[in-house]
């Protein structure tokens, strides 16, 4: 193994290991570093430019591109989660199949195209969700949050039950996220679907789907470093071909397609005659003797180039916001997390990564399937009345890697309006059956919702709007089934409530006497 | 705990439970006629937590006469909210950590802490202070978040409550201290002894349900504290019971000792000068023969530092 190519193999997997356990939402993971590997992401980072800080991550982003610009698609074999997972599956698999060839591989990159001009057209008409559908870190968190989550928490409680019917309380027991089955099934579909691909032709998925391969693959042509291919001295043997996880070296034309190579370097040791050289792309390494019918077929790769950029191009127009925008207005939309802004500006900016599902305490942001509709698939939403929002956290604005939850103050968060509080008195035990209740003043953070005297000893709820900022406590407490007498009613535009009433402290009495 | 043990338990805990309200309707008879000398209340002012409970359990003759060498001890503090203990939301650390200490020094074996919080445990456990104040006196903080750790059982004379998921270390513990901290409620007005153990159950949406000062006074039924103590130091006199407003909390440096759970929130209502009429609850309770409301009847010792 050359030494670069060992470089990459610790370098991905230290990387990937420590996205993973960030993307599992492990509490001992320093947020700040885990928002330093989900910046390195090009996706997250181009979001977070347009949705929050635009020279930051936009110099974050250039970056990346200017990597690839030199290097060739280092981010796609070192940065991307989802390549290190499958390199993984095809390293399994070539071990189980020590002769397996995988050879050549025609280039198909037009769905990758295709997706790119969606992706991009989600960017410009502010429908994210179908920007973060096939873009690879958010398939990786999704798989990581919706799958491997749920199934770690369940051998975890498994566990910790035990121990507890031991009488030891060591292991506690965790909240269960419930992830519905349409959200699971389109995560499960990636994971089979990468998986496959991966262990039957590497990276096929990178070449062929992705959007961010498609992007690093155009750059790439143009990039200042190339591996390239010595026609000259080439014996077309085949032996870096087989070991090419993106199928992109034809011995048999003794071709190298530097725009689908993900920079392994599985081929740099792999030559006997020295051809494959990562050199200046300037310093053309073949002389003056191309041979049969190359020219053609790069002639004709261009065209069909060209061709899909026409169609995505036409994809694009012909999918205006409109059709996107009018599935957003159903009648019962969910509520969005504090910080979100709206429900328009979280959908224009979040792609369903699903870190803030997994950093939820109290598991509050479930993935919605299709609550928002078709073009807000899998966005996470407010799961009320399962759970509540915790007043005084803010965990899911801090990790959300591009922006659609802006980073917000603990001060800012305790005003933010994200719904108002709505109380169906025929329900309300105390207003229905005479009894003593009280749970939704009880457990609300601001007393928007609070007792007033009823009759003679008996206390019922009333509310209060200006200050309620729609956490759902009362609606988790209310223990009337199935509907609730009290809930929370979803606002489209979050609004700033009023700061509940606080005084100085009262003075301390006097040392008064036993009144008793 | 298996399915005999846990019979076994349920059927001891059950008879002591019927023995207490047998036993305490007889003292009650006693009562009438003579004060006992060891005071049925204990009332501790003007001083700092750790003092006041020194004062109150040694008039009690010491921990040593409810914890005995080896037993296992639960102390149940109020952990329901994630405030921090200036806003008294939750029982007073300082107060629980000396418990817990008391209770090592009469040879307990183990001391458990636990409540079923209402904002996040984990959160709640760690900004009341009660977490680290207990670990720093060596007590086990465990967890009750999870269904899994509640056994169904039957509450009995329960009048709305029949049955109810406790947690199980209500049904294993030796010795159970009931440590509330006095506070205003705004749905009964007022929660100090019996109000606390709804933090053993799982389902208080039942409760709210179902005659939530009814409900409060069967919970009582299942098993008498061992001792309940009141913290009174800090006491949130208006919007409880949780106030986002430091002016609710009034600063009254008390503390109140007893074995009788209607007789120290009696008392407790006069602290927070609340109207015992409005605490049906107290009121229920005692009808069932929990405890004296008769404060005149009590031998109370009153203690000021």
């Amino acid at each position: 193994m050359t030494k670069i190519k060992i470089f990459r193999v610790v370098f991905s997997l230290l990387f990937f290991i420590s996205l993973g356990i960030y993307f599992l939402g492990f509490v001992f993971f320093p947020i700040d570093l885990g928002n330093a590997l989900a910046s390195a992401q090009l996706i997250p980072s181009i979001s977070k430019a347009i949705s929050v800080a635009l020279v930051p991550f936009l110099l974050i982003a250039g970056g990346l591109i200017a990597l690839t610009l030199v290097f060739g698609r280092v981010y796609c074999s070192f940065l991307c989660p989802l390549g290190t997972a499958q390199d993984a599956l095809y390293h399994i698999s070539r071990k189980r199949k020590k002769y397996r060839h995988f050879g050549y591989l025609k280039p198909f990159a037009w769905p990758g195209y295709l997706l790119l001009a969606v992706t991009a057209a989600g960017f410009i008409f502010g429908v994210s969700a179908m920007t973060g559908l096939f873009d690879p870190f958010s398939i990786t968190g999704r798989i990581a949050g919706d799958l491997i989550r749920p199934a770690l928490i369940f051998v975890w409680n498994l566990i910790a039950d035990g121990f507890t019917s031991l009488g030891v309380y060591t292991f506690e027991h965790q909240g269960m996220p419930v992830i519905p089955l349409g959200a699971a099934l389109v995560s499960g579909a990636f994971l089979i679907g990468t998986g496959f691909m991966s262990y039957a032709r590497g990276r096929l998925y990178c070449n062929t789907v992705c959007p961010v391969g498609g992007l690093l693959g155009l750059i790439s042509r143009v990039s200042i470093f190339k591996l390239r291919l010595d026609r000259e001295t080439c014996v077309s043997c085949g032996n870096c071909s087989d070991v090419c996880k993106s199928g992109c070296i034809d011995p048999k034309n003794r071709t190298l397609d530097f725009s689908r190579c993900v920079m392994c370097m599985n081929c740099l040791d792999t030559c006997a005659k020295g051809s494959i050289k990562y050199t200046l792309s300037a310093k053309p390494a073949q002389k003056n003797k191309p041979p049969l019918a190359a020219p053609l077929m790069e002639r004709r790769a261009m065209l069909k180039e060209l061709i899909g950029y026409g169609a995505a191009a036409a994809v694009s127009l012909v999918l205006p916001p409109k059709v996107f925008g009018e599935t957003l207005h159903m009648s019962d939309k969910p509520v969005v997390p504090p910080g979100a802004g709206s429900v328009e500006r979280y959908l224009s900016h979040c792609t369903s990564c699903h870190l803030c599902v997994t950093h939820c305490p109290t598991n509050v942001l479930t993935p919605s399937f299709l609550q928002f509709g078709i073009a807000g698939m899998l966005v996470p939403r407010m799961d009320y009345p399962h759970q509540f929002c915790e007043y005084n956290c803010k965990r899911c604005s801090e990790v959300c890697p591009t922006g659609a939850i802006k980073p917000i103050t603990i001060e800012e968060k305790q005003t933010i309006q994200i719904g108002t509080v709505a109380l169906e008195k025929t329900r309300c035990v105390v207003y229905a059956k005479g009894w003593a209740c009280g749970a939704c003043a009880e457990i609300c953070p601001t007393h928007a919702a609070y007792l007033v005297e009823v009759k003679d000893g008996l206390f019922g709820p009333e509310t209060d709007n200006t200050i309620c900022v729609g956490c759902g406590a009362c609606e988790f407490a209310c223990p009337v089934k199935p509907e609730k007498a009290i809930f929370v009613q979803p606002l489209d535009v979050h609004k700033t409530a009023k700061k509940p009433k606080v005084e100085d402290a009262a003075k301390p009495a006097d040392t008064e006497e036993f009144p008793f | 705990m298996d399915r005999r043990e846990f019979i076994r338990k349920s059927l001891a805990i059950g008879a002591s439970a019927g023995l207490t309200l047998a036993g305490g309707g007889l003292v009650d008879l006693f009562a009438g006629d003579k004060k006992s000398k060891v005071p049925d209340l204990v009332a501790v002012k003007n001083g700092e937590p750790e003092a006041m409970f020194d004062a109150g359990i040694k008039a009690l003759g010491g921990i040593a006469q409810f914890v005995k060498k080896g037993q296992v001890v639960l102390v149940k503090p109020n952990i329901g909210w994630d405030k921090s203990p200036e806003m008294a939301a939750n029982t007073n650390p300082k107060l629980v950590k000396r418990i817990i200490e008391h209770c090592f020094n009469a040879g307990a074996s183990k001391v458990y802490v636990f409540d079923h919080t209402c904002s996040s445990w984990q959160n709640s456990y760690k900004n009341s202070g009660i977490e680290q104040a207990a670990k720093d006196a060596g007590a086990e903080v465990v967890p009750a978040s999870s269904p899994n750790l509640y056994d169904k059982v039957t509450i009995p004379g329960g009048v709305m409550l029949k049955e109810a998921k406790v947690h199980e270390l209500l049904l294993s513990a030796d010795v159970f201290i009931n440590v509330p901290v006095l506070k205003h409620h705004s749905a009964t007005q007022m929660t100090a002894a019996i109000k606390n153990l709804m933090g053993i159950v799982w389902d208080r949406g039942y409760f709210h349900n179902n005659d939530l000062h009814q409900c409060v006074a069967d919970m009582a039924k299942f098993r008498k504290p061992t001792l309940n103590i009141v913290d009174a130091y800090r006491v949130l006199t208006a919007n409880g019971p949780q106030s986002p407003n430091p002016a609710d909390v009034a600063l009254k440096k008390m503390l109140l000792i007893s074995q009788d759970i209607v007789a120290i929130d009696t008392a407790a209502a006069a602290i927070l000068e609340k109207n015992l009429k409005y605490i049906k609850y107290i009121e229920y309770a005692a009808r069932d023969n929990l405890g004296q409301m008769d404060l005149e009847k009590l031998n109370i010792e009153r203690i000021s530092l």
